[in-house]
C-alpha cells in the first residue's frame, strides 16, 4: 500500500500530552523548552528525488522536506489552510486570480533571497512552464503529476500542452514586486490553496537548487536547499539526510527564542516495523512513524510501559486503506462484480485480524472532519453488517455478472513483497471463495511497477495492462474538493479508472465552488455517489502514529504564523521545528 | 615458477567466472518485470519515460549495454545511479568496508566457536555432551538468520537494553562503540556457520584421530590436547576450509538480509535498494564485485590448503 498524499490534514487533537491511546509528553509550545541536542527519525521508506516540482513524495520523504523547505501556505490541525511563507493571501471575488503577498526578509539556506521572483520560477517549475535560462539545460521541468494538477485539463495530462484551451487551473504567474506573487486562473478555483500546500509538498526551492537541472543525475534531486528551519547538511546524501539548525529561520517561538531548537535531525532507515519500534524502546531512535496495526499496539505497550509516547491519530483527517479496483475494463467495469467483490469481502474480519483491532471500518472516502463525510449507517455502500445476508447477495451479484458476461467473476490484486499487503489479500481471497468468487495473488512486484501500470490504465495508454486490483493508501483528509485529482476522467492518478461523467461533474464544480458549506455538499454527493456504485471496495480508516522516545517534546510545535494550531500527525507528518529534548 | 603458474590460473579462472556471472546477471536482470525509470518517474508519459531511457542509454541493444558495462567495469567505472547520478564506486567506498567487517567478524567468531567445539565434540563423540551440542546445532541451522536477528534485536536489544537493536558505527571513531553495534548483527549471521563448521570438523576429526599417526603419537606419550589441536586438527581443516570458502555466497546473502534488519549502511543493503528501484548498472557492478571476490577467496583457499597441508605442497 502507498500512500501519495497531496493533500493531509491534521488529527484533531493538539493538546500537550493528548495523543490518543498511550501516554504523551508535550506536544505543543512550552515554556520549558531547551535549545540544542539531536534525534534520530526513523523512517519507513527511503527517498532519492528531493527536485520537488518532480518529486513524487511518499510520508518518509513529506517528514524530511517539511524540515527544509517551507510552504507558501499551510494546513493548521483544524483543517484550515493559513498563511505561511506568503504573509498574507488575497483571493478575487470569483477565486480565478489569488495575490501572495510574500514575507520579507527570508533568506534560503544558500543566502538567496526568497522573493516574488524565487515563488515564480518555483511555480513554473512545478506547473512545467519553465524556461531557459532558469534550468540549466533549458528544457521545461517533466513535472508530470504537478502539472497536471496545476494546469487542470479537463482532457487529461497529454492535453495540458496540446489543447491548452481546455484547461482550469494557473494561467498566469507573475511577480507584481519584489514581495508580491499574482497568480491566475484560467477558470475559478475555489481550493486552490489546499493544492499549494499539498501536504507540504509544494515547497519552496532556491534559485540555485532549480537551476541545478531536474534531469538525471541533476543536482536539483539531491540537494536540498529551501527556507527551512533545518539545512541539508550532508548532501548529496538524501537517503538518510542529515538536518542541521537553520541559524537564520524566520521562526520565533511565542518568547521569541528562534526556531528551531533541535541543533539537527539525522534521519535513518528502518523499512521493518518491528525493528522501528525496538529501536525507539532500546534508545536507537528518537522518533518514529507507524501505520500497521500490529506495531501500533506494540508502540502503545511501550507507552504504558512508561518507555515511550505514541500519538495516535485520531478521527477527523484520516487517509484510507483499500483495495483499489480498476473500473476501466472488465470485470469491474461492471457494477455487479464490483458489488459482489465488495459484499463477499469481510471488512470488519480484515480490518480487525490485519491491523490487530486498532483501525476501523471506513463509510468512504472522507473521515469525520472532511466535508462530504458519510455516516457508517448512512454511507451508501452495500450493506456488509450482516455477514451471511452479504454472502448471499454477493453470490446473486456474481451471477448475474455471469449471466450478463458469459464468464464466472475472477480477477487478479496485484501485490508488493510487504507481508501485510499478501496476509491482507489472503484473507480476502478466502472471504471471496465463500462467495464462489475467484481471485488471485500475483507473484509480488516492485510498488514503482504497480504505480506505473495504473498511471498507463489512467493515461489509456496501457490499460490492457493496468492491475486489475491492488492495495492502496490514500486519500488523507483537507478540503474535500481536492480529491478530484484521484478520480476525474483523464487524470494520470485515477487510478481506479473512474471514468464517470457524474463524478467529474460534481468535483469540477465543488474546485469552483466558493460557498465551503455548497462545497461540502457536492463532494458528499460524490462520496455518497462513488459508494453506491461500489468505485473502490474502502477498507479502514489508518490511524498514523507517532513514536518517540521520553525525551522528545514538542512534535507538534508552537502555532502557525498567524496562531493556527499547527498540523498535529497529518498521516505521519508534522513539523520538526518546535521539537526540543527533555534531559 | 610455480606461484606465477598460481596466479595465472587465478587470473583466468577469474575472466571467466566474472564473465559468465555477469553476463547470465545481466541477463536475467533484463528479464525481470519493472522499469528503473517507472520508478524515477512512476507518474510520467510513456514519450517521457523513452527521453530518459535514451539519455541513459537503456534503449541500446542488450550486448552493447552489457559491452559499455563490461568496459567501464574493468577501467574501475562501476556506473551511476539512475535517479541522483550518484556513483556506485562512491557508495561502495563506504559500503564495502561495512559489509567486509560483518562477514570478517562472522567468519571469525563461528571459527572460534565451532573450531574448539568441533575438536572436543569428535574428542567425546557419543557423549552427552556430544548429543547436546549436535541437537544445539541442528536447532540452530533450522533457525533462518533474520528471525534470529530480530529476537535478538527484539530481546538483548529492545528489552534488556544491553546492546544497541540497529546502527553502525565507525571503528575509528570509537572503537567500543563499533564492537557493540557489530556484537548482534555478527552473532545473527554466525550462528549457522557455527554449526556447520563444528559439524564438519566433527566428522573430519572422528576419521582423522582413527589415523596411525595420532595413535603413534598417543603412544608416544603426547598429550590429548596436543594430540588433537597440533596433530589431528591440521589435517582435518581441509573440508572446513572448502565449505568455508563456497560458504561466502550464503554469507553474503545473509548479510543482504542482516544489514537491512541492523539498519548496517554496508553493501547488502546497498543492494535490497538497488533491487528495489530496479538499478540495473549498480546491481550488476554489486554482482561483479561479488563474483571476484569469491573467486579470490577461493584462490586464497586453494594456497592455503598447501599450508596446512604439506603433502599438498609437494605434490
Amino acid at each position: 500500500m502507498s500512500a501519495m498524499a497531496l493533500v493531509v490534514a491534521a488529527c484533531s487533537s493538539s493538546d500537550d500530552g493528548d495523543n490518543g491511546d498511550g501516554a504523551g509528553g508535550n506536544t505543543g509550545e512550552s515554556a520549558d523548552a531547551t535549545t540544542g541536542g539531536e534525534v534520530t527519525y526513523a523512517v519507513e521508506g527511503d527517498t532519492l528525488n528531493f527536485c520537488l516540482p518532480t518529486a513524487q513524495l511518499a510520508i518518509s520523504g513529506i517528514v524530511i522536506s517539511m524540515g527544509v523547505y517551507d510552504t507558501l501556505v499551510a494546513q493548521s490541525a483544524d483543517g484550515e489552510i493559513v498563511p505561511f511563507l506568503a504573509e498574507s493571501v488575497e483571493r478575487n471575488d470569483d477565486a480565478t486570480s489569488y495575490t501572495f503577498n510574500l514575507r520579507e526578509g527570508i533568506e534560503f539556506h544558500n543566502g538567496e533571497p526568497f522573493n516574488a521572483e524565487a515563488v515564480v520560477m518555483n511555480l513554473n517549475a512545478y506547473r512545467g512552464a519553465v524556461v531557459a535560462p532558469d534550468v540549466q539545460d533549458g528544457e521545461p521541468y517533466p513535472s508530470t503529476l504537478f502539472k497536471y494538477i496545476f494546469n487542470a485539463n479537463t482532457e487529461g495530462l497529454a492535453q495540458v500542452d496540446l489543447e491548452p484551451e481546455n484547461n482550469l487551473g494557473i494561467d498566469t504567474v507573475e511577480a507584481i514586486d519584489e514581495y508580491t506573487v499574482e497568480v491566475t486562473m484560467h477558470e475559478p478555483w475555489a481550493d486552490f490553496e489546499s493544492l499549494l500546500y499539498g501536504t507540504g509538498r509544494i515547497g519552496m526551492l532556491a534559485p540555485e537548487q532549480l537551476r541545478a537541472g531536474a534531469g538525471e543525475g541533476g543536482g536539483c534531486a539531491t540537494t536540498m536547499i529551501g527556507t527551512g528551519p533545518f539545512r541539508h547538511a550532508n548532501a548529496p546524501e538524501v537517503r538518510e539526510p542529515r538536518l542541521e539548525r537553520n541559524e537564520n529561520y524566520w521562526r520565533e517561538d511565542s518568547e521569541g527564542r528562534q526556531l528551531p531548537y533541535l541543533d539537527a535531525v539525522q534521519f535513518r532507515i528502518q523499512p521493518d516495523t518491528n525493528q522501528r519500534v525496538n529501536g525507539i524502546e532500546g534508545g536507537q531512535f528518537n522518533l518514529t512513524h507507524l501505520s500497521g496495526g500490529e506495531e501500533i499496539n506494540q508502540a502503545i505497550s511501550l507507552s504504558d510501559a512508561g518507555s515511550a509516547y505514541t500519538y495516535v491519530q485520531e478521527p477527523g483527517f484520516r487517509e484510507m486503506g483499500y483495495l483499489l479496483i480498476n473500473n476501466g475494463k472488465p470485470p469491474f467495469d461492471n457494477e455487479n462484480a464490483r458489488r459482489a467483490v465488495f459484499l463477499a469481502g469481510n471488512r470488519d474480519q480484515i480490518t480487525q485480524l490485519r491491523n490487530d483491532g486498532i483501525f476501523t471500518v471506513s463509510s468512504g472516502l472522507y473521515d469525520a472532519s472532511v466535508g462530504g463525510h458519510l455516516e457508517l449507517d448512512d454511507d451508501g455502500l452495500p450493506d456488509d453488517t450482516d455477514r451471511d445476508a452479504a454472502l448471499e447477495e454477493a453470490r446473486q451479484a456474481a451471477a448475474a455478472y455471469e449471466d450478463e458476461t458469459g464468464s464466472p467473476l475472477s480477477f487478479e490484486a496485484l501485490t508488493t513483497n510487504a507481508t501485510g499487503n499478501t496476509q491482507t489479500l489472503e484473507l480476502l481471497r478466502e472471504n471471496l471463495a465463500e462467495a464462489g468468487i475467484d481471485m488471485s495473488i500475483s507473484a509480488p512486484v516492485l510498488q514503482s511497477e504497480i504505480i506505473n501500470r495504473a498511471v498507463g490504465g489512467a493515461l489509456g495508454t496501457g490499460l490492457e495492462d493496468a492491475p486489475e486490483a491492488f492495495l492502496w493508501r490514500n486519500h488523507p483528509g483537507g478540503n474535500c474538493s481536492a480529491q478530484y485529482v484521484w478520480f476525474l476522467s483523464g487524470s494520470p492518478v485515477n487510478f481506479a479508472i473512474i471514468d464517470d461523467p457524474e463524478v467529474d461533474r460534481l468535483y469540477l464544480e465543488a474546485r469552483q465552488t466558493l460557498d465551503d458549506d455548497e462545497r461540502n455538499e457536492l463532494c458528499r454527493e460524490v462520496n455518497l455517489y462513488m459508494n453506491e456504485h461500489v468505485f473502490s471496495m474502502w477498507t479502514w480508516w489508518v490511524d498514523w502514529t507517532i513514536a518517540t522516545d521520553t525525551s522528545v517534546n514538542g512534535v507538534w510545535g508552537p502555532p502557525l504564523p498567524d496562531g493556527s494550531p499547527p498540523p498535529n500527525n497529518m498521516s505521519g507528518v508534522h513539523r520538526l521545528d518546535g521539537i526540543w529534548l527533555s534531559s | 615458477m610455480q606461484l606465477l603458474a598460481t596466479l595465472g590460473r587465478v587470473v583466468v579462472r577469474l575472466v571467466v567466472v566474472l564473465l559468465i556471472v555477469t553476463f547470465v546477471t545481466f541477463g536475467m536482470l533484463k528479464l525481470l518485470p519493472g522499469d528503473p525509470i517507472a520508478t524515477l518517474r512512476p507518474v510520467s508519459t510513456e514519450e517521457q519515460r523513452d527521453e530518459i531511457r535514451e539519455e541513459l542509454g537503456l534503449n541500446d541493444p542488450f550486448l552493447v549495454q552489457y559491452g559499455n558495462w563490461l568496459r567501464d567495469f574493468f577501467t574501475g567505472d562501476f556506473g551511476r545511479y539512475y535517479d541522483s547520478g550518484e556513483s556506485v564506486n562512491a557508495k561502495l567506498e563506504k559500503s564495502l568496508p561495512v559489509s567486509l567487517q560483518l562477514m570478517g567478524y562472522s567468519i571469525a567468531l563461528a571459527l572460534l566457536i565451532a573450531i574448539p567445539l568441533g575438536v572436543i565434540t569428535a574428542y567425546r563423540s557419543g557423549t552427552r555432551f556430544d548429543r547436546g551440542a549436535n541437537a544445539a546445532a541442528f536447532g540452530l541451522l533450522a533457525l533462518p538468520n533474520f528471525v534470529l536477528g530480530l529476537l535478538l534485536a527484539t530481546y538483548l536489544g529492545a528489552r534488556w537494553q544491553i546492546l544497541p537493536t540497529q546502527g553502525y558505527e565507525e571503528f575509528g571513531a570509537d572503537p567500543v562503540e563499533h564492537f557493540r553495534f557489530m556484537v548482534l548483527p555478527v552473532v545473527a549471521l554466525a550462528v549457522a556457520q557455527i554449526a556447520v563448521y563444528m559439524r564438519l570438523l566433527r566428522s573430519d576429526m572422528i576419521a582423522t584421530l582413527q589415523e596411525n599417526f595420532v595413535t603413534t603419537a598417543k603412544a608416544k606419550g603426547v598429550s590429548p590436547r596436543r594430540v588433537l589441536f597440533r596433530h589431528a586438527l591440521r589435517p582435518s581443516s581441509l573440508t572446513l576450509l572448502t565449505v568455508a570458502g563456497l560458504n561466502m555466497g550464503t554469507l553474503i546473502g545473509g548479510a543482504i538480509v542482516i544489514e537491512v534488519i541492523f539498519a548496517l549502511p554496508g553493501m547488502g543493503r546497498n543492494i535490497y535498494e538497488a533491487i528495489l528501484t530496479s538499478q540495473y548498472v549498480a546491481l550488476q557492478s554489486f554482482v561483479a564485485i561479488i563474483a571476484v571476490a569469491y573467486v579470490l577467496i577461493n584462490a586464497l583457499i586453494d594456497i592455503l590448503y598447501a599450508v596446512l597441508d604439506p603433502r599438498i605442497r609437494r605434490a
